[in-house]
C-alpha cells in the first residue's frame, strides 16, 4: 500500500493543482478495485506492482490529464508567436545595429568591436525573453486567438512565382563579404585610420571617417536585406521597393563620398579625374593620395551599378505591379475578383 | 530488425490514432447508467474491448469537461468512487457519433473488400 501512496505523490507532483487532490482520489480507488480484482499469484507487493506497471510511468499518466498538451506557447498560439517574435527581433537588431553605428559616429575614444557586438546580442536577449514570457503568460491563461474571421477566398491566394529562387550561395557570400567590409571598415574607424605592416605610419581617409556611421548604416541594411531574401527565398513587391529604397539611401551617401573625395583632392590641388605623377612624387602625402583617388574610382563604379540595380529592380516592380501585387500590398484592393 | 520493429511501432501508433476516436463512442454508449471507471473498463473488457486506466480516466475527464457527462462521488460502497453519467449533452453526441459511425462502417466494408 506504501507503494501505492508513493506512486500517486508522484503522479501529484506533475498534477495540474486545482484538480489535484480529486484526480488521485479517483486514482487511489481505482487502484485499490483493480488490486481487488487481481487474481494472480504472488505477493501482495507483486501484484501492487504489477497494477501500478499497467497503469504506467507517473509523469505520463500525469500528462494525459492536460487533454491540450503541455507548452510554454502552443500550437495554436504559435503563428502568432512567430509573426510578433520575427517583428520584435528585426526590430531590437536593427535598433541596436543603429545605436551601435551611431556610438562609433560620434564616440571620442575607440570602440571595441567584440564590446560592441556583446552589447547587442545582452540587448536583444531581454527583448526576446520578453516576447516569449507574454506568450507563455497568454498560454497560461488559456488565451485562443481567433483565425482569420474573413471568409477564405482563393482567388486572394498571392500568384505563383514566375521567376527563379534566389541562389543561396549568391546570398550567403554577399553577406559574407557584406559583414567582412562592415567590419573592415569598423577596424579602420577603431584604428584612427589604415595601419599597414612594416612601420609604414598610418594615414586616414578624413571623408571616410566623416561618413562612417551612413556607410556603415548603408551596408547594415544592405546585409539584413540578404539575410530577409535568404529566408524568403524569392523576390517579392515588399523586398523590392525596400530594396529601391535601400538603394537610393546607399546612392545619397555614395554622392556624399565622392563629393567628398572630390573636395578634399580638388584642395590638394588634383582637378582632374586622376592625378599626375608629378602631383604625385610632389605631394608629401603621395600614398594617400593614390588611395583618394582609388576610393573615389571605386565609389563611382559602386555609383553606376547600385543606379543600374535600382532601375532594373524599379522596372521589375512595375512588371509584378501589371499583375495587381502591388496594389495589393499598397492596400489598393484586390482585383480579379 | 531494425526496420521490422519500426513498422511494428507504425502498427501500433496507426491502431492507437483509430482507437483514439471510437472510445468516445465506446464509453458514452455505456453510461446511460451511472458507473465508476473501474466498472466501466470491466464491462468494456468483457465486450471485447481493451482500456487501460491511464486512457480512461483522462477520458473521462475530457468528456465531461466538455459538458458530455455529470459525475459525483459515492460513498456507500467500500470505498468512495466518482461515478459518471452521460447527460443530455452527451446522449445528443452519441446519436450523432453513433449514425456517422453506422455509415462509416458500411463504407469502410466496401473499401476493404479485396483486403485480406
Amino acid at each position: 500500500m506504501d507503494l501505492i501512496e508513493r506512486y500517486l505523490q508522484e503522479v501529484g507532483k506533475y498534477l495540474p493543482a486545482d484538480k489535484r487532490a480529486d484526480i488521485l482520489s479517483e486514482m487511489r480507488s481505482s487502484l485499490n478495485d483493480t488490486l481487488e480484482a487481481h487474481t494472480s499469484e504472488g505477493s501482495q507487493e507483486d501484484a501492487v506492482i504489477q497494477v501500478l506497471k499497467e497503469m504506467g510511468a507517473p509523469r505520463k499518466v500525469a500528462a494525459s490529464y492536460y487533454s491540450e498538451g503541455q507548452y510554454l506557447i502552443g500550437p495554436e498560439l504559435f503563428p502568432f508567436f512567430q509573426f510578433i517574435f520575427t517583428i520584435v527581433l528585426a526590430a531590437s537588431i536593427g535598433g541596436q545595429l543603429i545605436a551601435a553605428i551611431v556610438e562609433y559616429g560620434f564616440s571620442q575614444a575607440p570602440v571595441s568591436i567584440v564590446g560592441q557586438v556583446w552589447q547587442i546580442i545582452n540587448g536583444i536577449l531581454p527583448t526576446i525573453g520578453a516576447v516569449i514570457i507574454v506568450f507563455a503568460i497568454l498560454q497560461r491563461l488559456n488565451v485562443h486567438p481567433e483565425f482569420e474571421k474573413q471568409e477564405f477566398n482563393p482567388r486572394d491566394l498571392p500568384p505563383l512565382h514566375t521567376d527563379q529562387p534566389i541562389s543561396r550561395a549568391e546570398k550567403v557570400f554577399s553577406v559574407i563579404v557584406g559583414t567582412l567590409f562592415l567590419a573592415f571598415l569598423s577596424q579602420v574607424a577603431v584604428n584612427g585610420g589604415f595601419t599597414a605592416k612594416g612601420g609604414i605610419t598610418p594615414f586616414t581617409n578624413p571623408v571616410l571617417d566623416h561618413y562612417f556611421p551612413w556607410i556603415a548604416l548603408s551596408l547594415a541594411i544592405g546585409i539584413l536585406l540578404d539575410v530577409v531574401l535568404l529566408w524568403r527565398r524569392h523576390w517579392e513587391p515588399p523586398t523590392r521597393i525596400l530594396r529601391i529604397g535601400a538603394n537610393i539611401f546607399s546612392l545619397v551617401v555614395l554622392a556624399l563620398l565622392i563629393q567628398g573625395h572630390t573636395a578634399w583632392l580638388n584642395q590638394m590641388g588634383v582637378h582632374d579625374f586622376i592625378f599626375t605623377p608629378e602631383q604625385f612624387s610632389q605631394n608629401p602625402t603621395g600614398l594617400q593620395l593614390l588611395v583618394m583617388t582609388s576610393f573615389r574610382i571605386a565609389f563611382y563604379v559602386a555609383f553606376i551599378v547600385t543606379t543600374i540595380e535600382t532601375v532594373m529592380m524599379g522596372f521589375r516592380l512595375l512588371r509584378a505591379g501589371s499583375n495587381n501585387s502591388v496594389l495589393r500590398i499598397i492596400g489598393m484592393g484586390s482585383v480579379n475578383k | 530488425m531494425v526496420k521490422n520493429e519500426a513498422q511494428t511501432t507504425v502498427t501500433e501508433n496507426g491502431i492507437q490514432e483509430l482507437r483514439r476516436g471510437i472510445l468516445i463512442l465506446a464509453i458514452l454508449s455505456q453510461l446511460n447508467e451511472a458507473k465508476y471507471g473501474y466498472a466501466l473498463i470491466s464491462q468494456l473488457g468483457e465486450l471485447g474491448l481493451e482500456i487501460d486506466q491511464g486512457t480512461l480516466y483522462p477520458l473521462l475527464r475530457r468528456l465531461e469537461s466538455q459538458g458530455l457527462l455529470d459525475s459525483n462521488w459515492n460513498v456507500e460502497g467500500s470505498r468512495p468512487r466518482r461515478y459518471y453519467v452521460i447527460n443530455k449533452a452527451g446522449k445528443a453526441l452519441l446519436k450523432g457519433l453513433a449514425g456517422e459511425w453506422r455509415s462509416l462502417t458500411q463504407i469502410i466494408e466496401k473499401l476493404l473488400v479485396n483486403i485480406k
